[in-house]
């Protein structure tokens, strides 16, 4: 649905996007993750024909959003990361207003959305508090009938009851078989929902091979909380193991599977343990790491 | 939609700019039986000719001379009051603080990015909401000026519609221009008071400059002064179209489709 091609972008000095290369495949839930000014909102813009690539290009549905941009925008709706509404209108004004420019309507999505996230729609928006816009604007944007939809921080400014909401209305869309790239700071949230990720650091798309590795790798590491008063020189770990300590938890990566390593702590003294497939945030951490060059290897 | 968002928007602001008008129109015309009297008083003295011509500049001197004058004083003072008073000062603030709505606002309220994201051209978002401040500022000129045609019988005076509505269309064109020169700064500028600031800037030294005898020739002001309105609402000129209409006209399409390319090619800024 989306494919970049050596994107970049340069303002003034700052070199914002470094020859990104990324594919959002057709029908898939893509979390696009990194921290400020990675560029994320610079990709939804260009995706969008609001900025250009200073070099390369990115196509949606293999339309390039600078030659063909109104047929790019119809087939789209975009949430940019700072947006407000008109607040002179009421909420179904504003849902209106935003759907007089699309061809035809989703009648579903447009009764199910508003009860979905509870919005009182015949109210004027100057009297929403700053949740009720971003859900107002959440709403007008996911109920439009296009197949792809850009989402740049959607869940700013929503507590964690309306991030469920959102949660459930992303799961709605997909069931509509809708392509949909979402960026967010709520990594878990990002994870439960989507079914990819591309990470965006310092301006660059890191490969999907390096993040499986990294997953992998991350997988097999175990974390334990230590019973009250024992150090973690006082646990007996397999030869090669190596540990940390974060949070007050022990991270210990063993050498090679960790099914050893969880028998071997099960007599120790050890008051929790978590393993598993590993978490986005700490991908990311570790990713983002690397990128300032404190990587730990 | 973008019409009706934009005439909602502004809507207040369009009326109490067209109100603003007719009060002073009234006021003006309602003052004009006592000031009738005076200048009649004054005449009579016989010095005031004598006195009007040793006015030394132009555009003090011909309004004078034309107020003293019993057959050319109430077009005299209605083209000063109304047409260079009423409609150019306040028509160009009219169109300096409602071309600021057309995208400067939009930016500043950050509901420009989600606007162009949506499937409309650039070009068709532009003149939609040009078009709505345009034909406010326009039916406030022509409403207030033909209000002329009731108003002054209340004072015992006529005017022709005809001279009326050329004035209107020349008003209308000078306001125009200032429009358009709005909807451009607003495409260098991301707020309001940064687009209300250069053009306010570009109309005061435009205005000081139409008060300096040897280079007002250059100002702007120079095609919508009491020189150019009086002739026409006297009934003495028709409208100079070749001479100045044609000229504005071009010079105000120019400046606007200088703004649509700046907004159609330019980048969200």
């Amino acid at each position: 649905m989306i494919r970049a091609e050596r994107l970049s972008r340069r303002f003034g000095a700052l070199l914002a996007l470094r020859e990104a290369e990324f594919h959002v495949p057709r029908g898939s839930v893509t979390g696009f993750v990194g921290p400020n000014g990675a560029g994320k909102s610079t990709v939804m813009r260009m995706i969008c024909g609001l900025l250009k690539p200073t070099s390369g290009r990115i196509l949606v549905d293999g339309l390039d959003p600078l030659l063909r941009p109104l047929e790019v925008r119809r087939r789209l709706s975009y949430l940019p990361g700072e947006t407000s509404i008109y607040l002179h209108m009421k909420g179904r004004e504003f849902l209106d207003f935003l759907a007089s420019f699309r061809e035809g309507r989703d009648g579903e999505l447009e009764r199910r959305l508003p009860r979905l996230f509870e919005l009182p729609l015949e109210r004027k928006v100057r009297t929403y508090s700053a949740g009720m816009k971003q859900k107002l604007a959440l709403c007008a944007v996911l109920s439009a009938p296009v197949p792809l939809l850009l989402l740049d921080e959607p869940t700013r400014g929503l507590d964690a009851t309306m991030r469920a909401q959102f949660m459930d209305a992303l799961d709605l869309l997909r069931e509509k078989g809708r392509t949909i790239l979402v960026s967010s700071h709520h990594l878990a949230d990002i994870e439960k929902v989507c079914d990819r990720m591309l990470f965006l650091l310092e301006g660059r798309v890191v490969p999907h091979e390096r993040v499986e590795s990294l997953r992998r790798d991350l997988s097999k590491r175990v974390r334990v909380r230590l019973a009250e008063g024992f150090r973690p020189e006082d646990l007996t770990l397999p030869p090669g193991s190596t540990w940390e300590v974060r949070r007050g938890w022990v991270h210990i990566t063993p050498p090679g599977e960790p099914k050893a390593l969880v028998a071997a702590l099960a007599d120790q003294p050890v008051e929790a343990l978590l393993w598993g497939r590993a978490e986005l945030e700490e991908i990311y951490r570790r990713l983002y790491l690397e990128s300032a060059g404190e990587g730990e290897g | 939609m973008i019409l009706k968002k934009t005439f909602r928007e502004t809507a207040g602001i369009q009326l109490a700019y067209f109100l603003v008008l007719e009060l002073m129109l009234l006021v003006a015309v309602l003052w004009w039986g006592d000031l009738r009297d005076v200048l009649a008083e004054i005449s009579r003295l016989g010095f005031l000719s004598v006195l009007g011509k040793l006015i030394p500049f132009d555009f003090l001197k011909k309004p004078f001379l034309s107020l003293v004058d019993p057959a050319q004083r109430y077009p005299a003072y209605i083209t000063l009051q109304h047409f260079f008073k009423g409609v150019d000062i306040m028509g160009i603030a009219g169109a300096l603080l409602l071309g600021t709505f057309v995208l400067a606002k939009e930016r500043e309220n950050r509901t420009l990015e989600l606007l162009l994201s949506l499937p409309a051209s650039r070009g068709r978002i532009l003149l939609e909401k040009t078009l709505v401040p345009a034909l406010g500022l326009a039916a406030g000129i022509f409403l207030s000026s033909l209000s002329l045609l009731v108003l002054s019988p209340l004072v015992k005076e006529t005017l022709p519609a005809g001279p009326i509505l050329l004035c209107s269309i020349h008003a209308t064109l000078v306001v125009y221009f200032f429009l358009a020169l709005t909807v451009l700064a607003s495409t260098f500028f991301r707020t309001q008071a940064g687009t209300a600031f250069a053009v306010g800037l570009f109309i005061a030294t435009e205005f000081a400059l139409y008060f300096v005898q040897k280079v007002r020739v250059v100002s702007f002001f120079k095609l919508s002064d009491f020189e150019v309105y009086y002739p026409i609402l006297s009934g003495k000129e028709g409208l100079p179209f070749l001479r100045i209409e044609l000229p504005l006209l071009a010079a105000t399409l120019a400046v606007y489709l200088a703004a649509h390319v700046r907004f159609v090619r330019g980048e969200l800024k």
